[in-house]
């Protein structure tokens, strides 16, 4: 078992009266990671320990097995940070600025220069590169962004919500860019964000925060996996659907119509034949009612679930 | 058919394996990019127009000089402290235009907290910027004291014998650019610091220093407060007689009463610029990000 | 309203006659907006209904502009817009219908909630006041912290504040811009909550947003707006449906993949098969129809063509983002 890469240990921050981080305790293992949890609940001021902006009033954290306090610099090369915010000097281009980025963290002019454009390559920009930021849609910006957290070839990459203004097919390109950051460069990659259905997709595990606290850490697989409810979506009109909720009740099955989808329960501790049992009544029930099948699927659970009950 | 010369080349993400020189080369690099910034250099025209129009108005009046001193056959004197007094006003312009540059502008576009969670800290941002600043600063304050050194020599009959016996005003120059520049580049760091808009940054620098000006004079004229004290408490006034008395230039004010000795100049000069670096130290150790 | 419309004073009727009966809350007719060069809305017609209606779109399609002609911020260029029945540019008296929550609105900091909130009240010419104003808190949930000043609030508050303001005369129609930017998950369920609440009692909502994920939820009619013209409307899953020039990608899990594969790829529907090692996935043309084949293709025919069990069925296709890329292509 790889040791995890990075672990906290009761790590605590007061400002004045207001605990933003509360014997925070957390193992954070290799590969990609999604960080979630309310604003304000504590995962920017546990970041900023990370990246070695804060101070923990107490507790410790270490990364690869560098405590973040005592041996800061060696953090500062292991880390990579896509801010949420902007960041990028309208008169500068991203070659130069990734380029003083890199040399920031100690790499010499010509290596700076090598990396940037490497990185800048990896990440999509080719001529844009020379022009002023000031000119960039937000996709290229946030492009740039990825690029200058990349160029000194950190270990973990933190990204502070990386789709931000970005439209749908822009998300898609950077949720892309981001699992072949994580997949193949080798990196691990801790994701801040909203957007749960993201995080869905390209995450491996979650670590839900709360009030300074953590909350639940879980891979996605846990989270999102199978429930016991079979969700079943006809070609049919409403009189039809009744017909067909009707007759698989009549078979003995429990089953509701929630809006236009028929949910159906599947007992549990069913074996296998119980479970085909009731997978083929559906089938035989929808044909009997003239309906068409659309969608025949476990129902799974949603990383939003997790704030459902909370929010009601 | 195989051909053992075609390869198709691994561009996948490597990883850097080379030196890092920490600390240190990220503040070489926001030096030199501190002192690029300074001259406008790798930015389009407008942003070297402010240095340029110093350097080369600051220039001119010695110039000028030169080309009278030179026609006169040598006889006329060249008076340092006179000409560079005048221009002090036009070196403070360079620094409110510049400082925000160099200071405001990183707050105003977030770009200090990205540099921070990098090999930089809070205070060696700092010191770069503001050994930036006054490496500039003292180019140009040097620039027309020096044309004028080099132009005396030169136009001098025989300029070895000129050399023997003006040679030593380099010393003077010298000091005086870095008194200049330290003043200058201590006081706008510090002011711009305090502000990501850059408009008021150089409003505030140049509002401080008119302002000064102003309450010195009014201290002086008004509450009777010596001509002495005032030319210590306004720095432009202080380095304009500093100059004077540096070069043995007299005016007939100084005549009638005459300055603090040259050595106190130095501690109060030293001393503004020394506050300067600490406010700037101590703003940036302060600012949220 | 955002805007500082003055309605009828207490006391005062309406100026206007009451708007048309069964008039929808909000029509475009071919409405266009430009400024200057930029067509910012190009000759889009549509219809809101009572209910949450999504209008979705990347940024600088035109959405907030649209927002601003419904709310009768700004006048069309060309085209009518029509609120219940009438164009709602300078008429105080749709204003009281309707409401609009702008992106970005600066909320007095030193105000507290209930100030804010009365003082838009005010504005609106309300009767009760008081009484409204802490109706429109209940409804968002914040009359327990009424009292606070707004600039101590979290960023889910805030929105909610301007929520209240803008039902505290209890419009008919909704109009937010953005309503779920920089909402955390739970704030965003919250917000939810509320405006499902309002359109179950009747009110149209229209919010707008560039992020598919947050309309997906909530709404339950879609108008998808690029490049300033309208380039479809409808419930996503019905749009899907169809996109017709575009094959459907279904995945298909059964007890015996192959066997079902065989009986599937003789049908002139079905365009492309492909098996491995778990699911078998198809490509069809008409998916409507293969929704009753695979059914009959399962239950199987007699002694050579012995019952399947269907364990997946699963269109792969018909999420908002595939209807979104598609649209965006054409």
């Amino acid at each position: 078992m790889t040791p995890p890469l990075l672990v906290a240990r009761d790590l605590t921050r007061r400002y004045g009266a207001v605990t933003a981080l509360d014997a925070l305790t957390v193992d954070v293992d290799a590969g990609i990671t999604g960080l979630v949890g309310a604003n304000g609940a504590g995962k920017s001021t546990f970041i900023k320990i990370l990246l070695g902006l804060v101070e923990p009033t107490s507790g410790t954290a270490a990364l690869a097995g560098h405590d973040v306090c005592t041996e800061r610099d060696a953090i500062r090369a292991l880390v990579g940070y896509m801010p949420e915010h902007d960041c990028l000097p309208p008169e500068m281009s991203a070659a130069e600025f990734v380029t003083f980025m890199a040399r920031c963290s100690g790499l010499p002019a010509n290596a700076a220069r090598e990396r940037a454009a490497e990185v800048l390559r990896h990440v999509g920009l080719f001529e844009e590169r020379y022009r002023p930021m000031g000119g960039y849609s937000t996709g290229m910006g946030q492009r740039v962004k990825l690029a200058q957290a990349l160029v000194h070839d950190p270990r973990l990459l933190i990204l502070d919500e990386p789709t931000n203004g970005l439209d749908p097919a822009g998300r898609d390109d950077m949720l892309a860019l981001i699992e072949r950051t994580g997949r193949e460069f080798g990196m691990s990659v801790l994701v801040s964000s909203h957007l749960l259905g993201e995080l869905e997709r390209i995450a491996e595990r979650i670590v839900l925060i709360e009030a300074g606290r953590l909350v639940r850490a879980a891979p996605v697989g846990v989270l999102t996996g199978e429930t016991g409810t079979l969700v079943v979506e006809l070609d049919a009109d409403a009189a039809t659907l009744d017909a067909f909720v009707t007759g698989l009740a009549s078979r003995g099955l429990a089953v509701r119509l929630d809006r236009q989808r028929v949910l159906v329960d599947i007992p549990d501790g069913a074996d296998p034949a119980q479970v085909a049992h009731v997978h083929d009544a559906v089938r035989d029930a929808a044909v009997a009612c003239e309906a068409g099948l659309l969608r025949l699927e476990r129902r799974r659970g949603h990383l939003e679930d997790l704030f459902a009950s909370a929010a009601a | 058919m195989s051909d053992p010369t075609a390869t198709i080349h691994d561009l996948g993400y490597r990883r850097y394996e080379g030196p890092r020189d920490g600390a240190r080369g990220a503040f070489d690099a926001l030096v030199w990019q501190g002192i690029r910034t300074m001259f406008g250099i790798g930015r389009p025209f407008k942003a070297k127009s402010v240095p340029v129009f110093v350097i080369v108005v600051t220039m001119l009046p010695a110039l000028a000089t030169l080309t009278a001193a030179s026609a006169s056959g040598g006889q006329m004197p060249v008076p340092y402290g006179i000409l560079i007094a005048p221009q002090l006003l036009l070196f403070v312009l360079y620094g409110a235009a510049q400082a925000p540059e160099m200071l405001s502008r990183d707050q105003q576009h977030r770009v200090l907290p990205l540099m921070l969670t990098r090999d930089v800290t809070r205070g060696q941002y700092a010191s770069a910027r503001l050994l930036a600043m006054f490496t500039a600063m003292f180019v140009v304050c040097l620039a027309p004291l020096l044309l004028l050194y080099i132009g005396e020599i030169s136009i001098a009959k025989q300029p070895t014998a000129a050399f023997a016996r003006m040679g030593g005003k380099i010393g003077p120059v010298l000091l005086h650019a870095t008194m200049t520049a330290w003043v200058i580049a201590g006081v706008s760091a510090a002011l711009a610091s305090l502000t990501a808009r850059r408009a008021y940054a150089t409003a505030a620098v140049i509002g401080v220093f008119l302002v000064v000006a102003a309450i010195t004079t009014g201290l002086n004229e008004l509450a009777g407060l010596p001509d002495g004290v005032t030319a210590l408490l306004d720095p432009i006034q202080a380095l304009r007689t500093m100059a004077l008395m540096l070069f043995g230039e007299t005016t007939r004010g100084m005549e009638l009463t005459p300055p603090p000795p040259l050595p106190l100049f130095l501690v109060v000069l030293v001393a503004l610029g020394a506050a300067g670096a600490a406010g700037l130290v101590w703003r940036l150790r302060r600012v949220d990000l | 309203m955002s805007a500082a419309a003055v309605g009828p004073l207490p006391g005062q009727a309406p100026s206007v006659g009451a708007p048309p009966v069964g008039a929808p809350p909000l029509v475009f007719d071919h409405v266009s907006h430009w400024y200057g060069d930029v067509v910012a809305v190009n000759d889009v017609s549509a219809t809101v209904e009572p209910g949450i209606t999504g209008l979705l779109g990347p940024n600088g399609a035109g959405k907030s502009t649209l927002l601003q002609m419904a709310a009768g911020l700004i006048a069309p260029s060309s085209g009518g817009v029509r609120v219940f029945g009438e164009s709602p540019v300078e008429r105080p008296a749709i204003f009281r219908r309707v409401a609009l929550v702008p992106e970005r609105e600066a909320l007095p900091g030193m105000l507290s909630a209930r100030a804010f909130v009365e003082a838009r009240a005010t504005l609106l010419g309300l009767r009760d006041v008081r009484g409204a104003a802490a109706r429109a808190l209940a409804l968002v949930e914040l009359d327990l912290v009424a009292d606070r000043k707004v600039q101590g609030f979290s960023k889910g508050m805030r929105q909610r504040t301007k929520l209240a303001a803008a039902l505290v005369h209890e419009p008919q129609l909704v109009l937010l811009d953005e309503p779920f930017n920089g909402l955390d998950p739970r704030q965003r369920l919250q917000m939810m909550r509320l405006l499902e609440a309002r359109a179950a009692a009747g009110t149209a909502v229209l919010l707008s947003s560039h992020i598919l994920e947050e309309i997906e939820g909530v709404a339950s009619r879609i108008l998808v707006v690029l490049a300033g013209r309208l380039a479809a409307s409808g419930d996503h899953r019905t749009l899907r449906r169809l996109m017709t020039d575009r094959p459907h990608t279904v995945r298909l899990r059964a007890s015996d993949n192959r066997a079902l594969a065989a009986r599937l790829v003789a049908h002139p529907v079905v365009i492309g098969v492909e098996v491995d090692a778990h699911d078998l996935t198809v490509r069809t043309t008409d998916f409507t129809a293969f929704s009753r084949l695979v059914l009959r293709a399962a239950q199987g025919h007699g002694a050579h063509a012995p019952a399947l069990t269907l364990y997946e069925v699963q269109p792969t296709d018909e999420s908002l983002e595939h209807v979104f890329a598609y649209l965006v292509e054409r």
